[in-house]
């Protein structure tokens, strides 16, 4: 194999895939990228035998082929050439040869053919959505994914199509989180995967604000492909808790807050906080909400805040960070409180005239 | 008005030893080592009685050598659960002197009497009260200094021991320091010692008069602490309610365990111990260490983050079954086994979505077997898995009654 290519594309390429490669693996070929020329492009593709990402460079393929190298080595020395053509070539005995203006770099490859082969969904039907669509509803819940490996099932992301909306769920066991996008998806599809937390961060990363994605969903497989990028990735098979169940229907206090307002009051609050003590109380009363922390060896606040609230009076405490990943994603100005009891879950959602929710959070107290 | 900082600290007079003196009237006036029985040999001192320390027998020695040196001595392991009945009666008597008693270990006490002169008359009249009180409830003897600040205050009961009283005069603390020896000074440890003995530096008073910096110099920011300490400079707080950093329950074997079955079930013991004690101060423990120290002493730590702090046994116990094939890796008797908890929360109990229902009611069963266990002791509800403590297998130190 022997091609040329402009070093910041193929940088840009490096950096775009790289990010799936473990440091360390008990594979030695998943620390590399593997490079296979096509007919005037180089696909790069780097693995965790999860999460794969591809990525496509424009490019002049002297010789067709196809190479292995570390993905750290050929990342590091890229950084640190000056602009111009890069001639790749491999050599005997797997070694790869880096030229560009006056240097000279070898490499120690292996085989391309002990690289783990990527799903290539053939025969599969893609979804056609928006990158934007799917970027915003996963900005809006993968913060509630949970990250502990030992609740497998809640590792990742539930998307689920059905009746002409795509809505997506996430939840650590503490908080849930589900937003619906009804504009732009097909009628007609019936799914329901859980996706990786890792994938979604990838996705998050390389989706544009413009352009479509194809979406590929087999039974044990989702591929997502877009602009010179594919990703595939291994679903996670277990049940994913019935979110309908967990959004409470019989909440009957309801404030509406300033959403800025709040979020900085929160943010106040939370300085007197700490890793140990990080429970905020907010008691709600007639027009007003009073934020308070008390924790032990650091100190004590306390704020009071205009809220539009007209019901009973009620105590409840939260941790102030899960309120405010819920809140950095809330677009509207105002925003809904919804309680019902110091030890019930408590609802955060966009304050809509009628219509219905589209994002909402669902956050389970501190016991008080 | 500002009131006059007066800090008392009682220190009960070798604490073991005379509790069992006091349940055994037969043993008084005869030396008395608290560690381990006759037959122990691997054990260490954790009391020698006045009378034995007459022969030489100080806490930490291996029991191996205080028979040596006390080969008349009586030999007892510990029954903790009496000293721990008699900390608290001591707690009690302290209570009612001032709200602001720090324990600063099971029979230690700091206790700010600022607020308390007018009320009693005075230092020496609040230490009578005390040590009256104590004799009184407990017939344990005691010793009681009042100084300027915590650190005078301990280093003075340490120079009335046993069974007296010292008062330290606002402005007198460096003087009264100033002739000891090093070792009294608390934060000079056997290296700091042999450092400062390098410079010619002999006495805390000397420590006191060197040259700022060459204190900084040799010790940097300690040093300027150490020297504060030997000039009897000291503004640390009574911390009425300290928030333990950590709970941990120990235990040494009578003889090295192979058996990882025996092990286990001596470990959820400790477990239901260490979790007891958490959930008494109304915590939760988001890390778990389980710690195990061979026969040839080499200690080895295997630590596990949970996903959410707990006070559960159960949860405790599952994250310790998952550490021990790591522990068990090593193929050595085992000599030591430990459960740590550390990362600790207070009143920061995070309910669930999900799973809330089922340890909800663990919580309450568990808070249901505290209140017993308040009133008829620890032992009588234990969990299924655990140890039959006493008949198969022997415990050597007494932590584990803690």
């Amino acid at each position: 194999m022997k091609i040329s290519v402009p070093r910041e594309e193929l940088l840009d390429a490096v950096n775009k895939v790289k990010s799936v490669v473990s440091a360390k693996s008990a594979l030695p070929i998943l620390s590399h990228i593997l490079m296979e020329t096509q007919e005037s492009a180089v696909r790069l593709t780097a693995t965790d035998l999860k999460v794969s990402i591809e990525c496509t460079v424009d490019c002049s393929v002297e010789e067709a082929g196809s190479l292995t190298v570390s993905s750290q080595r050929l990342s590091s020395i890229l950084s640190e050439l000056p602009p111009g053509d890069i001639r790749l070539a491999l050599g005997d005995n797997n070694v790869i040869g880096l030229e560009s203006g006056r240097t000279e770099t070898k490499l120690f490859s292996m085989a391309p053919d002990e690289f783990p082969p990527v799903r290539s969904f053939e025969n599969v039907e893609p979804l056609v959505l928006e990158q934007s669509v799917l970027k915003k509803l996963f900005m809006k819940t993968s913060f509630a994914i949970c990250s502990d490996q030992a609740r497998y099932n809640l590792t990742g992301l539930l998307c689920e199509i059905g009746g002409g909306k795509l809505t997506t769920v996430a939840t650590d066991g503490r908080r849930m989180t589900l937003a619906v996008q009804e504009e732009g998806i097909p009628d007609g599809i019936d799914m329901k995967v859980i996706i990786p937390g890792k994938m979604i961060v990838e996705l998050e990363r390389l989706l544009a604000d413009e352009g479509e994605v194809n979406v590929f969903i087999s039974e044990s497989q989702a591929g997502f492909a877009f602009d010179s990028m594919r990703l595939v990735t291994a679903l996670i098979e277990g049940n994913f808790p019935d979110y309908d169940m967990v959004v409470p229907k019989k909440h009957d206090k309801e404030a509406v807050l300033d959403t800025p307002a709040f979020v900085e009051a929160v943010r106040r609050t939370r300085t007197m906080t700490n890793e140990k003590f990080n429970s905020v109380r907010f008691q709600l009363e007639s027009g007003n909400m009073v934020l308070r922390v008390v924790t032990p060896e650091v100190g004590e606040y306390k704020e009071d805040m205009p809220i539009e609230y007209e019901g009973e009076s009620i105590e409840i405490a939260f941790n102030p960070n899960f309120i405010l990943d819920v809140l950095r994603h809330i677009e509207s100005d105002k925003c809904c409180f919804v309680l019902k009891d110091p030890t019930s879950p408590g609802v955060i959602k966009p304050y809509t005239e009628g219509g219905a929710d589209t994002y909402v959070n669902v956050i389970m107290p501190i016991r008080i | 008005m500002s009131l006059q900082r007066r800090i008392l600290h009682i220190d009960m007079d070798a604490f073991f030893a005379s509790v069992e003196q006091v349940l055994n009237p037969e043993l008084k006036g005869r030396p008395l080592i608290i560690g381990g029985d006759r037959q122990d040999t691997r054990g260490v001192v954790s009391t020698a009685s006045y009378e034995a320390r007459q022969y030489g027998v100080h806490s930490a020695m291996p029991l191996v050598e205080a028979k040596r040196l006390c080969p008349d001595g009586v030999f007892m392991r510990g029954r903790f659960e009496h000293y721990r009945a008699a900390s608290e009666k001591v707690r009690a008597v302290l209570e009612t002197v001032s709200p602001l008693v720090e324990a600063a270990s099971i029979d230690e006490a700091y206790i700010d009497v600022s607020g308390s002169q007018r009320l009693f008359g005075g230092d020496c009249a609040i230490a009578q009260y005390i040590k009256r009180r104590i004799r009184e409830e407990t017939q344990l003897p005691c010793t009681v200094a009042v100084g300027p600040n915590k650190l005078v205050a301990k280093v003075g009961s340490d120079e009335a021991k046993p069974d007296g009283y010292l008062e330290i005069e606002a402005g007198g603390e460096a003087a009264f320091l100033r002739p000891l020896s090093l070792r009294k000074l608390p934060g000079v440890g056997p290296r700091t010692r042999e450092m400062l003995e390098s410079l010619g530096v002999f006495t805390v008073g000397a420590l006191a008069d060197l040259p700022l910096q060459t204190v900084l110099s040799v010790f940097g920011q300690t040093g300027y602490a150490l020297q504060r300490a030997a000039r009897g400079i000291s503004t640390s707080p009574v911390e009425a309610e300290s928030v333990p950093k950590s709970i941990s329950r120990e235990t040494t074997f009578e003889r090295d365990l192979l058996d990882w079955g025996a092990i286990e079930r001596i470990l959820i013991y400790l477990t239901e111990r260490a979790a007891y004690a958490l959930r008494e101060k109304g915590m939760e423990a988001k890390c778990v260490t389980l710690k195990v120290r061979h026969s040839d002493f080499k200690t080895y730590t295997f630590a596990r983050t949970l996903a959410e702090p707990t006070s559960l046994d159960r949860a405790i116990v599952d994250a310790l079954r998952g550490l021990v094939p790591n522990a068990r890796e090593r193929r050595a008797g085992v000599r030591l086994i430990g459960v740590a908890l550390t990362t600790l929360t207070h009143n920061q109990h995070q309910l669930r979505l999900f799973d809330g229902k089922s340890s909800e009611k663990w919580e309450r069963a568990l808070a249901g077997v505290d209140r017993v266990r308040e009133r008829h002791g620890f032992d009588v509800v234990r969990l299924g898995r655990s140890i039959p403590l006493g008949r198969r297998v022997q415990l050597a130190t007494p932590s584990l009654s803690r």
